[in-house]
């Protein structure tokens, strides 16, 4: 059995602890008791002399060590939460997710050298919030601070609030599924802008008056000739994106005022049937500020860079990146497989995409050089549908999958996931993860799950 | 060397050996050879046997020795020797001297009387001589060198005496019979002769001489009072020997002899050993020499040195005769040559070889013919017989008994039939071999054996020596083929019946599936949710084909029902092309049918087809369901094509007569029949992507067709029993052919009308095969629930062949019914395929 030297550290700070690590090794008996040199210095700080420990321990034996070294240190009992923390082990930049030694020899490391092991709280497992039915497949979820939005299959756009309670269903606007859903954020009184992207090739911006419990469509986005796949609202929530069927991007503004120069127009909608033949809606229309073509096929996924680049992700297995001010494509990145999702973070500065060969992809739009891929998670077991980063954590990302799961995933630990949560029961549609402290993912099986998320909350309290 | 033996007289004559003397010995008796008289002048007289008795060996210069004998068994111990100086007589047995006579004294004698020569015949003379006659006389037959040398010397000088020694030797032959009275006054006369007989008077010879029994053993006579015979024949008397012990005892005691005296029993009288004896014995006990004057350290003369000399041994000049030429030869020469000039005498000629014995060569056909080429390979090419095996424990006679069949075994051999036995015999024990009785079936193998020796074909095989893994092609592994569809990512689940037909748009978003309920699906591709369920189509009968026009401007879907060829607008997609769409159909006018001379051109077509005219579906549940055109045919129509520009298609009625294939034109809403005769059941048909071939599958056969020259192009012989599909390369050159027969064929349209190449891999019928529009694969589904995708690359380079290598089972559809997938169908840009099967699902493998 080979020894390995470890060296253990943290970023967490909040304690600072000194521990005599001999008293340690004489009292306990467990295996690595003899073999282990560990150096904890974390909130849950520990000494800095290294430890040797066996290569076959796993993360959980590394847990119990540092439990024992914080225990002799008399930390945990201040707080007695404490000894319900669990840490994840970082080693060479990856979690320690199989044997010490087997993830050494997977990173290529020495066994001679001391390991630097950096261990950290372990994410709490995502709990079940809240589970909303709906009457057909859910494509898109966003959350807001309050509410939650939602496309459906059956056209319409439904907001929940936070506990649960259906506050109202938009039965009208769209003629075909929405595809995509996406708040603005605008700091005007109480009144909440949303917009909705449907195969009916619209995207209509909703105004929602929570006082009143109505919805509005305010403008008829119309420009796309094919279904609109997706939604990015920039952070400022004075444009958004939208990518479409029909290969292209467009740009578009989001002042819930008429803007000054376009033609008001009032639209009569005609259904086909003759005998439902009605006038259905008054509106206004709303023409792109810009079209981006490029994508050879679907764009399904768009994001904003920055104010004034974007990136998309098409089925033409291209991510390419545009400058909104000129229009232009700036760059071009050339995978091999369909991508179904994309989402930017901006702590990590990567964007994330699933692709159908049931990987998710990280890469950095700005490289030019190296390995296009940066990364790719696997362990879904069908096509990506939807990924999305954590607004918090750089590391962290959430995925739903048409294999019914939807995962959390620290990229540092490419072949598993942190968690699997198994609630629905057919194809997840959409995840959202705008809102840190909770996840959502709706699906096929016509439900919306909420996800409490505490890795917000312990970041947040260390701040 | 030579020795005669006549009745009396043996003759012998003396091998020599070498002398040192023989330097001296210029002159040879003539007699000797020169040879043998230069080797050896000094005589050797070897001992010889003569009857048992050993002879002498004495050195010394003896010139001619015989025998005498007299009596038989008296006198044969006696020789003679003549040494040309003396003549000696010896006692062989002793090897004493007993007379030694000079051969002047001889000469002398020779005048007085003749009588006294008898040698032999003197009695032996009491001891009446001193002792030192006798050691005188016995140095005198030992003669020393100096003697030797002496006798030689005088030989050389007294050559001519030769003549009378001889003489006188033969005297004394002569004499030997003479008078015994005559003995007395020899021994008067020679002195000498009779002192050497003194001399050796009471040695156990002397005895010997008075006593004729010879060497036997004395007890013969102990019963006689004599002990022996005299020469004379006369009885020699015991003497009277009468002691007893006690005049031993005494004699002992006073006779100072004593010690020295032994009984001989010959004489039967006691000896007093001599000094002479006495001091022979001591010699002898202590194993010396018994003469004492015996120097056997005398030095050696050696004169044939190592020293070269000036001359030779022998100075014999060179005969002259050596000199001269020999007239014989001279002679002998010119006669020969003589001859050879004459002619007579010929060179010898040269030896013809023995011809080689011919025989007849009873199996040629003619002789005289050389053998053809063949004749002489098949001798070449001679195949040996095959041997027969060898005899095994079971050909025994005395077989072990493991080898001996049991009843039961014999039963059952017996029962067999004899082409099926494994022996053609049963093996039996016998006890000897002589108990075996005579095989029955000798002659019979025999005779088969002949038979299958000569009637059986024997065929040389040429082996090849190819290793194996060279007749493998060298196929790239198909991880370097990517991509190409791997998992199945989505199932489209909805159907309730079998889906027969499948088929993608243009764009890829929209997937329409037909099934034998007579319900059609719009499905959106990437989320398997069914957008649109299409129904109105005549009940309960199933949709039996599908297809997307594939002009992307138009959203039309030809379904094929039962009777009639349905135009559905499905309405998905860009609603602007759709609504164009149902307006372009608003628009179309039906052809009219009874107006002008056209229409009725028209009537006479549609005579000769039996196509129903196209009518519009302009209201009602069915255009909610989006209907808008109806084809109606006379028969079940089974397959329906798009040509690639997405005007005209294509329904095929299988079974409908002439009228198997229909080609409808979209825009002026007209069908026609393009055969006026066709051959065979068609099973589908397909448009070539840029020109105008069409390509009609029949059961076995495909043919292709030029429309626009309306002419048969070829014929593509397909090897199959049951052509079941079609798929043309997007390019048009390469086409592939499923058949119900588990294959799929691919044609190069250029290469050959024969498959280029068939893939076998379906363990059940194909039903579908497709092409990828962009990507190089090809996918064939079958019954046996698989979809087995190949990469399939036609190269530009028209010397290339294509690259087919199937990459890839897609398992996952359930068998049912008999029934896997029965449709497959490639996105239109993804490496992605859809198969529908009879587990009513679809699936989408990524």
């Amino acid at each position: 059995m080979s020894h390995l030297q470890v060296k253990f550290h943290t970023k967490q700070q909040s304690f600072r602890v000194s521990t005599n690590l001999s008293f340690f090794f004489n009292k306990t008996n467990t295996p690595y008791s003899a073999q282990k040199k560990l150096n904890f210095l974390s909130r849950y700080k520990v000494g800095e002399s290294p430890f040797s420990v066996l290569g076959s321990v796993l993360s959980s034996d590394l847990n119990e060590v540092i439990h024992k070294l914080l225990e002799e240190e008399e930390r945990l009992d201040e707080d007695s939460d404490k000894s319900q923390v669990e840490f994840d082990f970082l080693v060479a930049g990856e979690l320690l997710r199989s044997t010490l030694l087997e993830h050494i020899h997977d990173k290529g490391l020495s066994v001679e050298s001391v390991l630097l092991v950096e261990y950290f709280e372990k994410e709490n497992a995502p709990e079940l919030e809240l589970c909303l039915d709906h009457k057909d497949w859910m494509s898109g979820v966003q959350l807001d601070e309050d509410f939650i939005l939602a496309g459906s299959y059956d056209c319409s756009v439904t907001v929940w609030d936070r506990k649960g309670d259906e506050l109202v269903s938009s039965s009208v606007g769209h003629s075909e599924p929405v595809k995509d859903v996406a708040w603005i954020k605008h700091s005007k009184g109480d009144e909440k802008y949303f917009l909705s992207g449907s195969q009916d090739q619209n995207i209509i911006l909703w105004k929602y008056e929570p006082s009143l419990l109505k919805v509005k469509c305010l403008f008829r986005c119309k420009g796309h000739s094919k279904s609109v796949e997706c939604l990015s609202v920039n952070r400022s929530g004075t444009k958004f994106v939208s990518g479409s069927w029909d290969c292209s991007i467009k740009l578009w503004t989001t002042s819930p005022d008429l803007e000054p120069g376009t033609k008001e127009v009032e639209e009569v909608e005609k259904l086909s049937s003759r005998k439902r033949q009605k006038v259905e809606k008054k509106g206004y229309h709303r023409t792109p500020k810009m079209t981006l073509c490029g994508h050879t096929e679907a764009v399904s996924g768009v994001s904003w860079l920055s104010e004034h680049e974007i990136c998309s992700g098409s089925w033409d297995h291209t991510i390419r990146t545009w400058d909104l001010r000129t229009g232009e494509e700036v760059s071009c990145l050339r995978g091999s497989k369909a991508i179904t999702s994309l989402d930017y973070s901006n702590l990590s500065r990567m964007v994330a995409t699933g692709n159908v060969d049931r990987h998710i992809r990280l890469w950095d739009p700005r490289s030019e050089e190296g390995a296009v891929v940066k990364s790719s998670l696997t362990s879904h077991q069908g096509w990506v549908t939807s990924v999305r980063w954590s607004p918090l954590s750089p590391h962290l990302l959430v995925s739903g999958s048409l294999d019914n799961v939807v995962k959390t995933w620290d990229t540092r630990s490419p072949k598993t996931p942190l968690y699997d949560l198994t609630s629905h029961t057919d194809k997840v549609m959409c995840v959202d993860w705008s809102q840190s402290e909770t996840i959502a993912s709706g699906g096929a099986d016509n439900k919306i799950f909420l996800f409490s998320s505490n890795s917000g909350n312990i970041e947040q309290k260390l701040e | 060397m030579s020795c005669a033996l006549s009745s009396d007289v043996i003759e012998c004559s003396v091998s020599r050996r070498p002398s040192r003397l023989s330097r001296y010995n210029t002159v040879r008796p003539e007699n000797y050879k020169e040879r043998e008289w230069q080797e050896n002048t000094k005589l050797c007289l070897e001992f010889f046997e003569f009857k048992g008795i050993q002879i002498l060996r004495r050195y010394c210069t003896i010139y001619e020795f015989k025998f005498k004998c007299f009596i038989p068994g008296e006198c044969r111990r006696c020789i003679l020797i003549n040494c040309l100086k003396y003549i000696i007589f010896c006692n062989i047995s002793t090897m004493k001297v007993l007379k030694k006579r000079s051969i002047s004294d001889l000469k002398s004698d020779n005048a007085s009387s003749k009588d006294e020569v008898d040698l032999f015949h003197t009695k032996p003379i009491d001891s009446e001589d001193d002792d030192e006659d006798g050691n005188t006389s016995e140095s005198d037959i030992l003669l020393s060198d100096d003697e030797v040398g002496e006798v030689e010397s005088e030989y050389e000088t007294s050559e001519d005496e030769e003549g009378s020694v001889r003489e006188e030797i033969d005297k004394l032959i002569t004499l030997e019979g003479g008078d015994i009275s005559k003995k007395q006054q020899l021994t008067i006369k020679q002195p000498e002769l009779s002192k050497i007989y003194t001399d050796d008077a009471d040695t156990s010879d002397e005895e010997d001489l008075r006593n004729t029994v010879g060497n036997i053993p004395m007890e013969w006579y102990d019963d006689f009072p004599h002990i022996g015979y005299d020469l004379d024949g006369k009885t020699i008397m015991k003497p009277i020997r009468n002691q007893d012990e006690l005049d031993k005892f005494l004699n002992k005691m006073e006779n100072p002899d004593f010690w020295k005296t032994i009984y001989d029993k010959s004489t039967a009288q006691d000896h007093v050993l001599t000094p002479e004896e006495l001091e022979l014995v001591n010699r002898l006990k202590s194993g010396k020499f018994y003469d004492g004057k015996m120097d056997p350290y005398e030095p050696y003369i050696d004169f044939f040195t190592n020293e070269k000399m000036i001359h030779p041994v022998n100075n014999i000049p060179e005969h002259k005769r050596s000199f001269i030429p020999s007239v014989l030869e001279k002679r002998k020469v010119g006669k020969l040559v003589h001859a050879i000039k004459m002619g007579i005498l010929k060179p010898r000629k040269p030896k013809v070889p023995d011809e080689e014995v011919k025989f007849y060569d009873l199996w040629s056909d003619n002789k005289d013919d050389p053998k053809t080429h063949s004749e002489l390979a098949r001798q070449k090419m001679h195949i040996p017989a095959p041997k027969l095996t060898l005899p095994g424990h079971e050909h025994s006679y005395n077989p072990p008994p493991e080898y001996l069949p049991t009843k039961d075994e014999i039963e059952e051999w017996k029962q067999e039939e004899p082409e099926d036995r494994k022996l053609n015999f049963v093996p039996k024990k016998f006890n000897c071999l002589r108990k075996v009785p005579q095989y029955s079936n000798y002659v019979q193998e025999r005779f088969s054996r002949c038979l299958d020796l000569y009637l059986c074909p024997r065929q040389r095989k040429m082996k090849v020596n190819i290793d194996p893994e060279d007749l493998i092609p060298k196929l790239p592994k198909p991880s370097d083929l990517r991509p190409f569809p791997t998992f199945q990512a989505i199932c489209y689940r909805g159907h309730q019946a079998i889906v027969r037909s499948i088929s993608v748009d243009h764009t890829g978003q929209w997937l329409a599936s037909g099934d034998d309920n007579g319900i059609v699906r719009i499905w959106e591709v990437a989320t398997a949710r069914c957008v649109k369920e299409i129904t109105g189509f005549i009940a309960e009968s199933p949709i039996k084909c599908l297809s997307w026009c594939p002009n992307p401007s138009v959203s039309l879907l030809a379904v094929a029902v039962s009777k009639t060829v349905v135009m559905v607008n499905p309405s998905v997609g860009d609603r602007l092309i759709y609504q164009a769409t149902d307006n372009f159909i608003q628009s179309l006018e039906l052809p009219e049918m009874n107006t002008d001379k056209e229409g009725e051109e028209d009537m006479k077509q549609t005579k000769r087809s039996p196509v129903s005219p196209w009518t519009k579906v302009q209201s009602g549940v069915q255009y909610q369901d989006g209907h808008r055109l109806l084809i109606e045919h006379t028969k079940e129509v089974s397959k329906v094509a798009w040509h690639g520009k997405g005007d005209y298609f294509a329904s095929t009625l299988p079974g409908n007569g002439n009228a198997q294939v229909l080609l409808h034109q979209l825009t002026k809403l007209r069908s026609q029949n393009p055969f006026s005769k066709c051959k065979g059941a068609v099973q589908c048909v397909l448009f070539h992507p840029s020109r105008p071939f069409l390509f009609v599958a029949t059961q076995r056969y495909v043919r292709v067709y030029n429309l626009v020259k309306q002419e048969l192009i070829k014929k593509l012989m397909t090897n199959a029993k049951w052509i079941s599909s079609l798929a043309i390369h997007p390019e048009g050159d390469n086409l592939i052919v499923g058949s119900y027969d588990c294959r799929l064929s691919w044609f190069d349209m250029d290469l050959s009308t024969k498959p280029f190449h068939t893939l076998t891999y379906h363990k059940k019928a194909v039903r579908a095969c497709c092409f990828h529009r962009k990507y190089p694969l090809f996918a064939s589904g079958g019954d046996d629930g698989n979809v087995i995708v190949s990469h399939g690359m036609v190269y530009s380079d028209l010397m290339q062949n294509p690259l087919i290598v199937p990459v890839k089972v897609l398992k996952g559809h359930r068998v049912e019914r008999n029934l896997g997938v029965l449709d497959c169908c490639f996105h239109p840009n993804q490496p992605w395929i859809f198969s529908s099967a009879a587990d009513n699902t679809i699936r989408l493998f990524t």
